[in-house]
């Protein structure tokens, strides 16, 4: 609303111009409060158990306090929730959300650079915060969002091997700089599979190659791969030990250090359980802090993922088997086995305009056997431990960003809706273009025939 | 006749040179705008047959949304929900379940989405689309609500006769499973003997072809999209 407003000169009109809006807007256009409590819901935290007839406190953007029992302040603004149930917002944690506007228009879309190595490149950096794609997620109860460049989306195939850095914002803001949760999470590599047959959208047709083709292309990958490593090692000890006056700064290299140093982790692409086991092992060789993506035949190497306790960012479970031998319904069985495996899982999109279905992933797993609870913490909490967030979102605990969302009932199931929304503490609007085109053309007259 | 569409003004075009030609659209596909002249196409008497909640993946359909099926429903158009896709078509229950949150279908005109909608669209609903005497007996067992998320499909019959089970699916799975392993040891096994046979007559060393890989069958990472005639 500021922005409508300061473009107004005249203070009278000014002034009435505010009154209408506090008389004829919903709550998230009024000046923003900082203080809000939520109360008469059911509170699920995901900390521990639900609470019933629980009372949320937000204050300064965090969640200040969470329980049964506990005081509203006197300066809050309070919502009343009854017969409503409190979640933390879901949290898609590979999405082009930002770099990708509409799929096919190739302007609008910018998730990766030309190069197969370009560490330096941080997804944050490209993040059109004016999109679309946002309102419209966030109005489905996710809030926030890891942007990934270089996987997935409309034009996925033939990409680089490391593409870039994953950034972490909520879903609501005006820049970058205000939604960002962090700017560096993850290093993006696309572990170099042996593809003999691939997809070529140019001709959207599949090409196939001899598989000594495919297997002299791969090493090739992972020998590159392991060289700019290296050389990120070399880099690190010349900036400590070297001499100032010979040292040359490589932006490149640079952004490396923290990986090679398993400070920042990998977030590997791999899919197939002979890529997966190439992949952990690199990455044991090379000291490098792994979280699997995609992960489609996580199922055949959980004991691998097991031992080296490497968590896996699932792909929707709206997907075909991998293999026409593998049973039909593998992907939405696959969650529940990993589960019971104790591996730690969180489920994406991989995408930007399919990100608002991230609950009925979850749901459709809990179909096939997933626990119900650990489905909700598979969209809402695991992510954000996964990548390293945890201190931040995730749950209703107090300190975290008070991402949070007021439902009509279970947010798994595809009825529901999203009563309120809350990123950063603020009241959020669910409004979005898809609303906005439904109020508009319902309101069209009938045409005279 | 059925004709692929998106935008309003293709449509209305299409129905223009339908009356002056003199012939009836019987349903618009994919018709992602089609909210926007609901009226018309009432009017021309074609249904439109839409995605529950794709958009923006093409310029044409940045403007779809998922309040489309609901709203042409209300303004009387015959709405039916594809899948375009083969993976989408296994939870087509799922995204008729869309029509209720977006735009507020009852449950009975959402599952017209899917069920009985359709079969009107292709003239074939006095034999299926609806459990009713005389009908073909095509019918979906669930397990739960098919609007809700968690339901599962137990049972698939077609004309009466069961071409789904999900538990003797499951069951029959770990004999599938065995013959798999046979096959890959007698492949393994022969592999190897045709090595030893080729080395004691000291030919060229051959690299058993069982080590090459199906490729997948899915579209992966690229989701639904790639997969469909969009």
């Amino acid at each position: 609303m500021s922005r409508a407003i300061s473009v107004k000169s005249s203070s009278l009109q000014l002034i009435s111009f505010c009154l209408a809006l506090s008389l004829a807007f919903p709550l998230w256009s009024q000046p923003a409060a900082n203080v809000y409590a939520i109360k008469g819901a059911k509170v699920y935290t995901l900390a521990g158990p639900a609470i019933e007839n629980g009372i949320v406190v937000i204050r300064d953007g965090k969640i200040a306090a969470v329980g049964a029992n506990i005081a509203v302040p006197d300066d809050a603004q309070v919502i009343d929730a009854a017969g409503l149930e409190v979640y933390p917002g879901m949290f898609d944690p590979i999405t082009q959300i930002g770099l990708n506007e509409v799929g096919a228009v190739s302007a609008t879309v910018d998730t990766r650079e030309l190069g197969a190595f370009n560490p330096e490149l941080i997804a944050a950096t490209a993040v059109n915060s004016a999109t679309a794609h946002i309102p419209v997620t966030r109005a489905n109860g996710i809030t926030e969002v890891l942007a990934v460049p270089g996987i997935g989306g409309f034009d996925s195939e033939g990409g680089g091997v490391i593409t870039g850095q994953a950034s972490a914002f909520n879903l609501a803001g005006w820049t970058m700089d205000e939604m960002q949760i962090k700017r560096s999470v993850a290093m993006v590599i696309n572990w170099p599979s042996i593809q003999t047959r691939s997809f070529d959208f140019s001709t959207f047709s599949f090409k196939e190659k001899p598989y000594t083709e495919a297997k002299k292309e791969y090493d090739k990958s992972v020998t590159e791969l392991s060289d700019w490593l290296v050389r990120a090692r070399h880099y690190a000890q010349a900036k400590e030990k070297g001499s100032p006056d010979l040292f040359v700064r490589d932006l490149k290299l640079e952004a490396l250090v923290p990986v090679v140093e398993g400070k920042l982790p990998v977030l590997m692409v791999a899919d197939d359980a002979r890529d997966i086991r190439n992949a952990v092992d690199f990455c044991a060789k090379q000291n490098l802090k792994m979280i699997l993506a995609s992960g489609a035949e996580s199922w055949k190497v959980k004991d691998l993922l097991k031992e080296k306790k490497i968590p896996v960012i699932l792909g929707p479970t709206e997907r075909l088997p991998e293999r026409e031998d593998v049973p039909y319904d593998k992907p939405m069985t696959q969650p529940a086995e990993l589960n019971a495996a104790g591996i730690p899982f969180a489920f994406s999109s991989f995408g930007t305009s399919f990100s608002r279905r991230l609950p009925q992933y979850a749901g459709t797993a809990v179909g096939y056997g997933l626990p119900h609870d650990e489905a909700l913490k598979s969209v809402m909490l695991n992510a954000a431990q996964i990548l390293g967030l945890g201190d931040q979102v995730g749950a209703l605990e107090p300190g975290k960003l008070a991402n949070i969302i007021v439902t009509s009932g279970d947010p798994l199931e595809i009825q529901t809706q999203v009563r309120y929304l809350f990123i950063k503490g603020q009241l959020t609007s669910t409004d979005n273009r898809h609303r906005d085109l439904y109020e508009e053309y319902r309101k069209r007259p009938v045409p005279p025939r | 006749m059925h004709s692929h569409c998106y935008r309003a003004d293709e449509i209305l075009m299409l129905i223009r040179v339908a009356n002056e030609f003199g012939f009836k659209i019987r349903t618009f596909q994919h018709v992602l705008e089609g909210y926007k002249i609901a009226d018309e196409i009432a009017a021309s008497g074609a249904g439109g047959s839409t995605f529950s909640d794709w958009w923006g993946y093409k310029m044409e359909a940045y403007d779809a949304i998922p309040y489309n099926a609901a709203l042409m429903t209300d303004r009387g158009v015959i709405v039916s929900v594809n899948s375009d896709d083969a993976e989408e078509a296994r939870h087509l229950n799922q995204e008729a379940a869309k029509s209720m949150k977006y735009g507020g279908l009852s449950a009975n005109d959402a599952l017209k989405l899917v069920t009985l909608n359709p079969a009107i669209q292709l003239g074939i609903d006095n034999r299926v689309g609806s459990i009713d005497v005389g009908k073909d007996a095509d019918l979906a067992i669930f397990n739960h609500d098919p609007l809700s998320v968690y339901a599962v499909v137990q049972k698939t019959l077609i004309d009466g006769r069961v071409y789904f089970d999900r538990q003797r699916d499951i069951d029959a799975r770990p004999a599938l499973e065995k013959e798999k392993q046979d096959l890959l040891a007698k492949e393994k096994k022969a592999a190897e003997e045709k090595k030893a046979e080729g080395k004691s007559e000291s030919k060229p060393e051959k690299k058993p072809d069982a080590k090459k890989k199906q490729p997948p069958t899915s579209q992966g990472n690229v989701g639904n999209i790639a997969g469909g005639g969009l």
